[in-house]
C-alpha cells in the first residue's frame, strides 16, 4: 500500500494495523463499519454499546471523507486504518480532498430554537467527539484526517 | 446486509419501517416514502426504527427534514425507537427534544393525550 496518503500518521506499530482503501461511495460505508467492529470483537472486553459507538464514529468520519472526495471530484479511495491499542481500538480515516477551516463549522441552533429543524447536517464531528476518546483532527491543503480511540473497558480494569 | 424499508398503513397511521442501517447509502430509500406523505396532515406519519441497527447524522438529516415538513404541513410525525443505537443517537444529538420519539407505537397515544 502506498505510504504517501496525506494525513495518515503512524501512531501505532505498522504490523498491528488493518488498512482499508475504500472507494468513496456510500455503499462502502457498511464495509468500513463491518471491518472496524470486527477488529473490536477481537477484544473480549468490548461491550455492545462501545461497538455501537465505534460503528457510529466510523460511519460519521467515513461519510465526511467520502463527501469531501465527491465535492472536489477526487477519484482516489478514502483510507480507513484501525488498530487494537491498550484497552481499545484506534481508528484513523483520511481523505485526499482540500481540507477545511474547523473554525468555519457553523454552530447549530439550540434544540429549543425553532430553526433547529432547518439544519439537517453539521452534527458529524461533534458526535464523533461525544462517543470516542482521544479525538484528533488534522486538516490541510492535501486533505483531512480524523483519528480517535474507542476504549472498550473501564479505565481501571486490569489489562493483564 | 442491505437496508430494507417498508411502508404499511395502519388505521390513521402511515408507518415507514427501517430494517438495517440508516446512513448516507440508505437515506434515499427512506426519504422517498417520507416525502410522499409529508402533506397528509390528517394522518400520523410514523418512522419505526425498532429494527434500525445504526443511525448516523446523514440518516438523521432525513428525519429532521421530515419533521420540519410535517410541522409546516400541520401533520403529526412520530419516531419509534426503543433502547438501542438509534435511540442513543437521537438522545446524544438531542433530537429527541425537538422530535416526538417513543419506545413503541403503543406509547404514542399516551403522548398525544399528555400533550
Amino acid at each position: 500500500m502506498s505510504s504517501s496518503t496525506a494525513g495518515v500518521a503512524e501512531s501505532t506499530e505498522p504490523d498491528q494495523a488493518v488498512v482499508l482503501e475504500l472507494p468513496a461511495r456510500p455503499e462502502f460505508l457498511a464495509l468500513a463499519r463491518l471491518v472496524t467492529s470486527a477488529a473490536a470483537d477481537l477484544d473480549p472486553m468490548f461491550g455492545d454499546e462501545r461497538v455501537d459507538d465505534l460503528r457510529l464514529a466510523v460511519s460519521e468520519a467515513a461519510t465526511n471523507a467520502m463527501e469531501a472526495h465527491r465535492e472536489v471530484g477526487q477519484e482516489h479511495p478514502v483510507v480507513v486504518r484501525c488498530a487494537l491499542v491498550d484497552g481499545g481500538i484506534e481508528v484513523e480515516i483520511a481523505d485526499r480532498a482540500r481540507g477545511f477551516d474547523p473554525a468555519s463549522l457553523p454552530a447549530l441552533p439550540e434544540v429549543t430554537d425553532p430553526r433547529r429543524l432547518e439544519h439537517e447536517r453539521g452534527l458529524g464531528i461533534a458526535l464523533i467527539r461525544a462517543v470516542t476518546d482521544d479525538f484528533h483532527l488534522s486538516t490541510g491543503a492535501g486533505g483531512t484526517s480524523v483519528r480517535f480511540t474507542v476504549r472498550g473497558r473501564f479505565p481501571d480494569a486490569p489489562t493483564g | 446486509m442491505l437496508t430494507r424499508v417498508t411502508e404499511t398503513h395502519d388505521g390513521d397511521d402511515i408507518v415507514i419501517s427501517v430494517h438495517g442501517d440508516l446512513d448516507l447509502a440508505s437515506v434515499a430509500a427512506v426519504r422517498i416514502p417520507l416525502r410522499s406523505h409529508a402533506l397528509d396532515s390528517e394522518l400520523t406519519l410514523v418512522l419505526d426504527l425498532t429494527a434500525c441497527l445504526l443511525l448516523d447524522s446523514a440518516g438523521a438529516g432525513v428525519i429532521i427534514g421530515a419533521a420540519r415538513r410535517r410541522r409546516q404541513a400541520g401533520g403529526r410525525f412520530l419516531v419509534v425507537a426503543p433502547e438501542g443505537p438509534a435511540r442513543r443517537f437521537l438522545a446524544e444529538a438531542r433530537l429527541d427534544q425537538v422530535i416526538d420519539v417513543v419506545d413503541r407505537r403503543s406509547d404514542a397515544d399516551t403522548r398525544a393525550s399528555v400533550r
